[in-house]
């Protein structure tokens, strides 16, 4: 689904009013510019967690598939950022709690990311990560990406898309898997050098 | 550093000197600079630019003490010229803007320390943080206004208690205001706030003219002969010349909806009302100033009003140029041609008054200058010998207290001058002191 751009507009006069800023700060040689975007709070599908049928046992576990938390969202950043400063660095973090309540099994968690004009699906994930389920014991993990040259340049644009998946795969045997999973926290730290 | 950027220094350095030193003209006189950048009235024709009425009055004996400052402050700049070339990584807007702020014609021997840090932006779906850090400060506390006159080189001709004269006019004047809830978001790293006004706004106007001037000062009580007492008026009719005018009234400003980030569109508005007339839309503009000087004894004391009700005719095209919220795009409209448009050369007052209490001069001024701002320079000097001994103090445009000192020693007709002096005319308002260097002429002084 390709979201309403027009709905995004606000982004611009706020990018409009930090390159006010932007104009003096970086254009200061002693200045970096350092962005936390929390990911996160643009994603309302997020913001619970999710809780997924039971995945029956079977023979070598059964994979769900690969279905979205996340189908397309819009994260809105500065407009004219990239006019303003140069990205050196996007650092991108996944933060999750996988949490069984019966059973055993694993979940890969997949972000997509993409500009205005491309489905996100459609990209290569610039986050995977593996996350596993084990009844009584929530597995929480951390997963961060650095220096990835494509991140650094969707992260010029003033607007991003994003997509989150998950992809199950059920017990072998015991107890069927039931639980959820809840992302904690996803956020990306720009830093950005003065162009102006 | 490439031979043409110094060539480019250098004469944005001159150009800033040149349209500044009306209001800062103790950078172009060590000794005033010395004595607090007060006015030095002595009569004659040296000192009628500021009060008429000077013309008339004769010179104080002993007093032809003409002042110069060396540009000793271009030559690091000379050296070292800061870079204009945003893809340089030398390149600092800050600095160019304390440039601007402040002519480097002096020795800044405490030059503003650019500030160091990060700036953290913070973006949630319903938060916005602009964390400056360090560079909070340069964000201006109060609305920011930088102007500039110019009134010179004049070329007078002198015919008795007559004269006539040209001289150019140039009045620049910008206001910056930056409201209140953006000032707080940028300054003090206040979260932008839901259903708030977010604005600021810039009014320009700039003019320049030709003047014809014709005038006379003469004394009405005493002032005869050797006698210096006496009460003294003069008038200056100016005949103006438009050679060229713009005016621009520009007003950036959003609102926040419910979320920052939402699905609701932030309308952001942007107009600017132009005016400008080109050299051969330019009309003619009359003028007058007017002064008045007692002295009394060793005292004198003088009052001048410049420029008053000066106007200029022109003929104007007037544009405006507006957002469009959904394209982004700039449109410019034109809305009319060939308007007649009068505008106004801002007066400005000075208030100067001088003694000698034994063989100190006591000098002190007032002004209110064309751009509405309020200054005050105090200063005394003394000669023992060969070296005279200076201080002084100033309130600047902002009623913050100045101060000066200096020194001059005597060599033949002329006398090496020395002087340092504090501002604050930079980003961050940090209190600066420059040294300045320079001569004095001293053809009528025998000690």
């Amino acid at each position: 689904m390709r979201p309403d751009l027009k709905s995004f507009r606000g982004a611009r006069p706020i990018g409009a009013a930090l390159l006010l800023a932007a104009a003096l700060v970086t254009g200061c040689a002693k200045h970096d510019l350092v962005m936390r975007v929390d990911l996160l709070s643009f994603t309302p599908e997020l913001q619970s967690p999710f809780v997924f049928p039971p995945v029956p046992v079977t023979p070598g576990g059964l994979a769900t598939g690969e279905q979205a938390l996340v189908d397309d969202d819009v994260v809105s950043l500065i407009e004219g950022l990239s006019d303003a400063s140069t990205i050196e660095n996007v650092s991108f973090r996944l933060r999750s709690v996988a949490t069984a309540i019966t059973g055993t099994g694993t979940d890969t968690l997949r972000v997509y990311v993409s500009d205005m004009l491309t489905d996100p699906r459609t990209t290569v994930p610039i986050a995977t990560d593996i996350v596993t389920f084990q009844a009584g014991v929530p597995d929480t993990s951390q997963l961060v990406i650095d220096g990835n040259t494509r991140l650094n340049d969707l992260f010029k644009n003033s607007q991003i898309r994003i997509s989150v998946t998950t992809s199950l795969r059920g017990p072998a045997a015991g107890a069927p898997l039931e639980g959820s999973l809840e992302i904690i926290g996803m956020d990306a730290v720009i830093v950005a050098g003065r162009k102006l | 550093m490439r031979p043409s950027n110094r060539i480019l220094t250098l004469l944005g350095t001159l150009a800033l000197v040149a349209v500044v030193s009306d209001a800062h003209a103790q950078m172009m006189s060590t000794r005033r600079m010395g004595m607090g950048g007060v006015q030095l009235m002595h009569g004659g024709t040296g000192s009628d630019p500021v009060n008429v009425a000077y013309r008339a009055v004769p010179r104080e004996p002993g007093s032809d003490m003409h002042s110069f400052s060396l540009p000793v402050g271009v030559i690091p700049l000379l050296q070292d010229p800061p870079s204009t070339d945003p893809d340089d990584s030398t390149f600092s807007a800050w600095e160019l803007i304390n440039l601007g702020l402040h002519a480097p014609w002096n020795i800044a021997l405490n030059p503003p320390t650019e500030p160091e840090g990060d700036i953290t932006v913070t973006i949630a779906r319903n938060e916005l943080i602009v964390d400056l850090g360090a560079l909070q400060t340069s964000i201006p506390q109060n609305d920011l206004t930088l102007g500039a006159s110019l009134r010179a080189p004049a070329f007078i001709w002198g015919v008795g208690r007559g004269f006539v004269g040209v001289a150019p006019l140039l009045n620049v004047r910008d206001e910056f205001k930056l409201g209140a809830s953006l000032r707080e978001a940028l300054r003090e790293a206040q979260p932008f706030q839901t259903n708030t006004d977010y604005d600021f706004s810039n009014r320009f106007t700039g003019q320049a003219a030709g003047q014809l001037m014709v005038g006379a000062a003469f004394p009405i009580l005493g002032g005869q002969g050797e006698n210096r007492n006496g009460l003294y008026v003069g008038a200056r009719a100016k005949l103006l010349r438009g050679l060229a005018y713009s005016d621009v009234d520009a007003r950036a400003a959003f609102s926040t909806n419910d979320t920052l980030f939402g699905s609701q569109p932030i309308d952001l508005g942007y107009t600017a009302y132009t005016r400008y007339a080109e050299p051969s839309n330019g009309g003619w503009g009359r003028g007058l100033d007017a002064g008045v000087v007692l002295v009394q004894g060793p005292f004198t004391i003088g009052l001048a009003a410049n420029d008053i009700a000066s106007r200029i005719d022109w003929k104007v095209k007037e544009t405006v140029t507006s957002l469009d919220a959904v394209t982004g795009n700039y449109t410019t409209i034109t809305l009319a041609e060939n308007v007649a448009y009068t505008s106004d050369v801002p007066d400005s007052w000075v208030l100067t008054a001088s003694t000698r209490l034994g063989p100190v001069l006591v000098a002190a001024d007032a002004f209110r200058d064309d751009h509405d701002e309020i200054t005050g320079h105090a200063g005394a000097e003394i000669w023992t010998g060969p070296l005279a001994l200076r201080a002084g103090a100033s309130l600047d445009a902002r009623q913050r207290m100045q101060l000066a000192g200096g020194v001059g020693l005597k060599l033949g007709p002329i006398a090496l001058d020395v002087a340092v002096a504090t501002h604050q005319q930079n980003l961050a308002e940090e209190r600066e002191l420059d040294l300045g260097i320079g001569f004095s002429l001293l053809p009528g002084r025998s000690n």
